[in-house]
């Protein structure tokens, strides 16, 4: 239903790589991008934790946006860098191995995921944008961002 | 829906709620009596929270307040009285609806049936039979240019068209109408409400998906308003709607219309008589006006008429206590501040900004007078903005207090008690935090002093008290603390039950109870697990102990004492911080990364050097414990917890090594062992606050060659955390950890230190139940080391009698044989016809050896005799045995193969040399055959063949042997297992057969006392017999054991008590 209200609007998606793969989320819910400056790990934490850190005064969670996605884990490197992102209340930090640009994508253009792809994973993509041979998977944060309070 | 629009709703209506309470036992109080403008306030809110939620499409909360609403316009009509009933079905009612107003999102699974029963049935019992099916009744409404129907509840119509009302259909859009006008529905709502009220209103969805306009730009809002402005003036009340989208539906009962006809139903009159109603209406029904009048005057949080109304912040539903977390509900996010506040907040944002400008001046002009002058102010405005920030979160008490009348209320009703709630202090303030917390602890209290507390009436009497039993609740300032005391002039708390009870329980020794004070045995109920069965009362337990109103209370830094005077009553005082969110806390350092830990929860400081590490730290069981002076406290190695080091575990010993890498000598190590906080904190801080922690590793080693620990506590509970080093103490700002570190109980939050960086706050009592030790237990771990050498004892410990045989051949035997022991001289002994005797008591004592029976030297030859005087079969029989006997109590196995053979059950170390275990119903049955011939005859007599089978369990190999040997030999089938898991088994295949049970208390798997407690519990075996043998049975273990469903403890070797037992039995 949503997605029918915006048939003939931009969507605005920052982009950035994990691993070898290009994704993008509605910019919108990005704050602001920052280095990945100095974590304190938390021992214990869910494993996709890395630890949190202080963005001006408020105590952020950093996410390894590629574990809590079930894609490996980021390598921290000069490139690495938190997205910032408000999301449900909270201010999360995913932690990327770099972010590319911020671009208006046609809605018209983005597709429906790959049957192909696992239904976890399917679940957790709004759609798939493909120009030539670039290929961004558009993150759904309800999914890819959701956490279970029960989960350990 | 749209979530804002949610949350202020919920908030509106807990605003509703919040004084619903109160001003229902107002009502209840002065009964017929009763104060129409409560009245109509209370009807007021149930009205708007059904609006609101049929707009959200809440049903269940809508069904809710509708019945609440039909009971309390009967009530305003004055068809029913506020009796205690009433009252109850009421209160329970807006109760459940503050639930589901608090989980709006839930509220849909909520059920609500009882609750819409009860208030069913409260109306219909007030109502002539004849309109008793109107409570039930639904009318359906059609809306002009609208399919379907509306139906909505005949008492509802029946109400409007009595007070003169008309019923329009509003037709309104939300977009148009309201958004665009940059009102929200509920404002619309609200306005509305001044003038009538909202009977239903309707989201035509159906008008979304047509044609008729572009899609998404209408979406409309059906109202169904009822309003006693008549037709030709409505539309004056809607500016933005256009009059013919305001359609009549229903018109007021002509009788009504008759101005006499209200006055004489004694019916409610309009809600809100409009001003421009005119004045013949409002002259016309004089007898019912004036609480309409002044219904209409009084704002919503108008003044209370009675002194219990509570204030209105926050409803009482909010302060449930950190559970209530895991259901966010939207509106514990919000908070009121006094206006003053935040202008004063404005002012210092101001001041700082101001401040920041001049700091930037002074450094460009790198002007060092300047930047001093900048850093002072700076320094100043942010220590009072800090101060005014606090202050926001201070909340009064009262609102925790709000409660108690309603719960001594709902309690003393239940039982029939008769209580004054005196409250005092209600505008003592408190963090919110601490509010919040307070809230679980503190009902649990009162509770507590109403059933537990205060006595019967009778009871009350009889001890010359006043019938009515006084409840005090007192919150009050003392020296930066707050003080909150709860009291009652009850029955008070009997020290000696309270330790009478923590001993039956195992929780405590009689000897350790000796030791304590009155206050201290008082003190024991807050002890885990002490659920005396006055407190598995249904009304005060709710499943929470009084440890867990400590645990509940550490958590918030508070701590709490209890003065008690056995018939004169009890005061529980809990002694608070005033605010949580900041709090001086110690830095120290693990590895190279930085905790806080609480001021508050730190005890002292210690540093071991490593060449005392041996002398003060042990390892009992898996665990290490910290010597300090007269305590043992458990130790963690807090990098342990963290996963930061992995354990060194000596593989010589098994033991846990103490970190000894870099063996430095320390030279700045002092000499004591115990440091001040200040000494610590300056002993070991050249390296605090580096900016760059991965070159610090120097201080790894030196910090390696001594330890340093903090002695922490909860409260309850005191342990040692091995730290890697001590930094400053700093006044730290708590600041919460996002979602997906909230269930980490080691942590209490996390701090930006003064470099910048973020330290982890340690939760002491969390860090504690992380590595595994238990609530309570500082003196806790002792306890609990002493109940395992206790366990110890049960499980191994034999005591025997050892004597020698010939060629000085230890024997033992059990003492618990022994009667008393005789030493004769070899000429005492008299031979007559192959059969010793000697003279004993005035009879002739038979004297056995065991050499007559088993291949050992005989005994015979020394000159220094005893004799050991036992009963067999009832018989007294004497064994000789040669000097010196002793008693041993010893732990060592027994074996019970290698030097085995008649009269001889096996042998043991004891004292490094090999000791035989004389067997002595062995020895007797082999040299007195006629003696046990008639026992077991009459055993098989007393038994009826094979079909008496006991179910032995014991794992030990030597006493199940022995014990097995003496139930046959009495006649018994005997079915054994080596634990009680396997018994159970053992017993399920052999139901019919199994008639009683022997089992050891100490077991693998499943010992003893779970194991008669598995009996009891199923149907199939909860009758049978249950006879514990251990080896020596003290009180309390046959206390704990018969609470488990024991019936009798035996000692393992005594074979004809043993055997009585059983037979005993298995004849009843």
């Amino acid at each position: 239903m949503e997605c029918k209200d915006e048939v003939s609007e931009d969507l605005l998606v920052t982009t950035f790589q994990l691993g070898e793969a290009a994704f993008g989320i509605e910019a919108r819910l990005v704050q602001e991008v920052v280095k990945v400056g100095d974590i304190t790990p938390v021992h214990n934490a869910p494993e996709e934790v890395v630890g949190i850190r202080n963005l001006r005064g408020r105590i952020v969670t950093v996410v390894d946006l590629a574990a809590a996605l079930g894609l490996g884990a980021v390598a921290q490197a000069a490139e690495s860098r938190l997205l910032i992102v408000e999301w449900q209340g909270e201010t999360v930090g995913f932690l990327v191995d770099a972010v590319h640009e911020a671009v208006a994508l046609p809605s018209a253009q983005i597709q429906v995921p790959p049957a192909s792809l696992s239904e976890a994973r399917r679940q957790k993509l709004r759609g798939i944008w493909r120009e030539e041979s670039r290929l961004v998977a558009i993150l759904e944060p309800r999914t890819a961002f959701s956490w279970e309070e029960s989960q350990e | 829906m749209d979530d804002d629009l949610l949350i202020e709703f919920v908030n509106e209506s807990r605003e509703h709620l919040a004084t619903i309470e109160a001003d229902l036992l107002s009502i209840e109080e002065s009964g017929a009596d009763m104060d129409e403008v409560l009245v109509n306030k209370v009807f007021r809110a149930a009205h708007s929270i059904k609006g609101g939620s049929g707009f959200f499409g809440l049903t269940r909360v809508k069904e809710l307040a509708h019945k609440a609403e039909t009971v309390l316009d009967m009530l305003r009509s004055r068809k029913m009285i506020a009796n205690a009933e009433v009252t109850n079905v009421l209160l329970a009612a807006f109760d459940r609806l503050r639930d589901m107003v608090n989980h709006a999102a839930e509220s849909e699974q909520m059920e609500i049936a009882d609750l819409v029963t009860g208030l069913t049935q409260l109306a219909s019992s007030y109502l002539p039979a004849a309109q008793k099916p109107a409570l039930e009744a639904q009318a359906a409404l059609t809306a002009p240019g609208m399919s379907g129907t509306v139906l909505i509840p005949q008492t509802d119509l029946d109400r409007i068209r009595r007070c003169g009302q008309y019923l329009y259909w509003v037709d309104c859009d939300l977009v148009h109408d309201i958004e665009r006008q940059g009102k929200t529905v509920l404002s619309l709502f609200h306005d509305l409400t001044t003038q009538g009220e909202i009977v239903d209103c309707v989201i035509d969805y159906d008008a979304v998906g047509t044609l008729d306009g572009p899609v998404g730009n209408r979406l409309p809002l059906r109202l169904l308003y009822a309003t006693v402005v008549i037709p030709d003036r409505i539309s004056g009340l809607f500016d933005t709607i256009p009059r013919e989208r305001i359609h009549l539906a229903v018109e007021p009962s002509p009788a009504a219309a008759v101005p006499s006809a209200g006055a004489e139903e004694k019916g409610p009159a309009p809600r809100r008589a409009p001003r421009k109603k005119g004045p013949a209406k409002a002259a016309a029904a004089p007898a019912e006006e004036p609480p309409a009048e002044a219904a209409a005057a009084a704002p919503p949080e108008g003044p209370e008429p009675k002194p219990s109304a509570a204030p209105a912040a926050p409803p009482p539903a909010a302060l449930k206590g950190p559970e209530s977390a895991t259901h966010p509900a939207p509106a514990d996010e919000t908070l009121r501040v006094h206006v003053g506040l935040l202008e004063t907040l404005m002012n210092l944002a101001g001041e700082l900004v101001l401040s920041r400008n001049q700091l930037r001046a002074a450094v460009l002009q790198n002007n060092p007078q300047s930047l001093a002058a900048a850093d002072q102010r700076i320094h100043q405005v942010t220590g009072e903005l800090q101060d005014v920030i606090m202050q926001t979160r201070l909340q009064p008490i009262g609102n925790v207090f709000a409660k108690f009348p309603r719960v001594v209320r709902d309690l003393s009703m239940t039982l029939g008690k008769e209580i004054q709630l005196d409250i005092q202090g209600r505008e003592v303030a408190l963090d919110k935090t601490l509010i919040e917390g307070l809230s679980d602890p503190l009902t649990h209290m009162v509770r507590n002093a109403v059933d537990h507390g205060i006595e019967s009436a009778e009871e009350r009497i009889r001890a010359g008290k006043r019938p009515a039993g006084a409840v005090r609740i007192e919150a009050r300032h003392e020296a930066g603390q707050v003080v909150v005391e709860i009291a009652d002039d009850g029955k008070g708390i009997d020290p000696g039950k309270v330790a009478a009870a923590a001993i039956s329980k195992g929780l405590i020794t009689a000897e350790k109870v000796q030791g304590l004070s009155d206050r201290d045995r008082q003190a024991l109920i807050f002890l885990p697990g002490l659920s005396t069965a006055r407190q598995v009362s249904d009304i005060s337990g709710r499943g929470v102990g009084m440890d867990v109103v400590k645990t509940n209370l550490d958590r918030l830094g508070g701590q709490v004492e209890i003065v008690s005077e056995v018939g004169r009553g009890s005061l529980f005082r809990i002694k608070l911080p005033l605010t949580l969110a900041i709090i001086p806390s110690l830095l120290v350092s693990v590895e190279e990364e930085r905790f806080a830990i609480p001021q508050a929860n730190i005890e002292e400081l210690l540093r071991i050097r490593s060449e005392e590490v041996k002398h003060r730290i042990e390892v009992v069981g898996d665990t290490e414990v910290l010597l300090l002076r007269e305590r043992i406290l458990p130790l963690i190695r807090f990098s342990d917890l963290l996963g930061l080091i992995p354990s060194y575990i000596d593989p010589a010993t098994g033991r846990r090594a103490p970190d000894r890498r870099g063996n430095l000598a320390d030279p700045r190590s002092p000499r004591r062992a115990l440091l001040s906080q200040a000494g610590a904190a300056s002993d070991s801080q050249p390296q605090k606050h580096e900016p760059d922690r991965r070159q610090s590793s120097g201080r790894r080693e030196s910090a390696a060659s001594v330890l340093e620990i903090a002695v922490v506590t909860t409260g309850t509970m005191s342990y040692g955390l091995v730290v890697g080093s001590f930094h400053d103490t700093e006044e730290i700002v708590v600041k919460p950890l996002g979602r997906r570190l909230k269930h980490l109980r080691e942590y209490s939050g996390a701090t930006i230190l003064g470099d910048g960086t973020v330290a982890l706050i340690l939760d002491i009592a969390g860090v504690a139940a992380k590595a595994g030790l238990t609530s309570m237990a500082g003196s806790a771990r002792a306890t609990q080391l002493a109940a395992r050498a206790e366990d110890e004892r049960l499980q191994d410990v034999l005591s025997l009698l050892t004597f020698h045989n010939g060629s000085g051949l230890p024997c033992a035997l059990s003492l618990d044989l022994v009667q008393r022991i005789e030493r004769i001289a070899p000429e005492q002994i008299e031979r007559l016809g192959g059969r010793r005797t000697m003279r004993y008591r005035g009879g002739s004592l038979p004297l056995v050896a065991l050499s007559d029976c088993a291949r050992v030297p005989s005994v015979e030859e020394f000159r220094d005799l005893a004799v050991l005087v036992t009963s067999v079969n009832g018989r007294e029989i004497g064994l000789l045995g040669a000097m010196p006997v002793d008693t041993v109590e010893t732990r060592a196995a027994i074996d019970a193969i290698t030097h085995c053979q008649p009269g001889i059950a096996g042998s043991a170390q004891i004292h490094n040399r090999t000791t035989l275990m004389v067997d002595l119903f062995e020895l007797v049955d082999v040299l007195h055959p006629e003696w046990s011939e008639k026992q077991s005859s009459a055993g098989k007599a007393a038994g009826s063949g094979e079909s008496r089978a006991v179910l032995l369990a014991e794992d030990s190999d030597f006493f199940r042997g022995q014990v097995k040997r003496f139930l046959e030999e009495g006649g018994f089938t005997v079915l054994d297992a080596p634990d009680g898991e396997a018994a159970w088994e053992l017993l399920l295949k052999n139901l019919s057969k199994v008639e009683v049970v022997v089992t050891d208390i100490e077991m693998p798997r499943l010992n003893g006392l779970e194991l008669a407690a598995r009996i009891r519990a199923d149907q199939r075996t909860s009758r049978l017999p249950v006879i514990a043998v251990t080896s020596l049975a003290g009180e309390e273990d046959a206390a704990k054991g018969r609470s488990a469903g024991i019936d009798d403890y035996q000692i393992k070797l005594d074979r004809d008590r043993l055997l009585a037992s059983v037979r005993s039995y298995m004849s009843a």
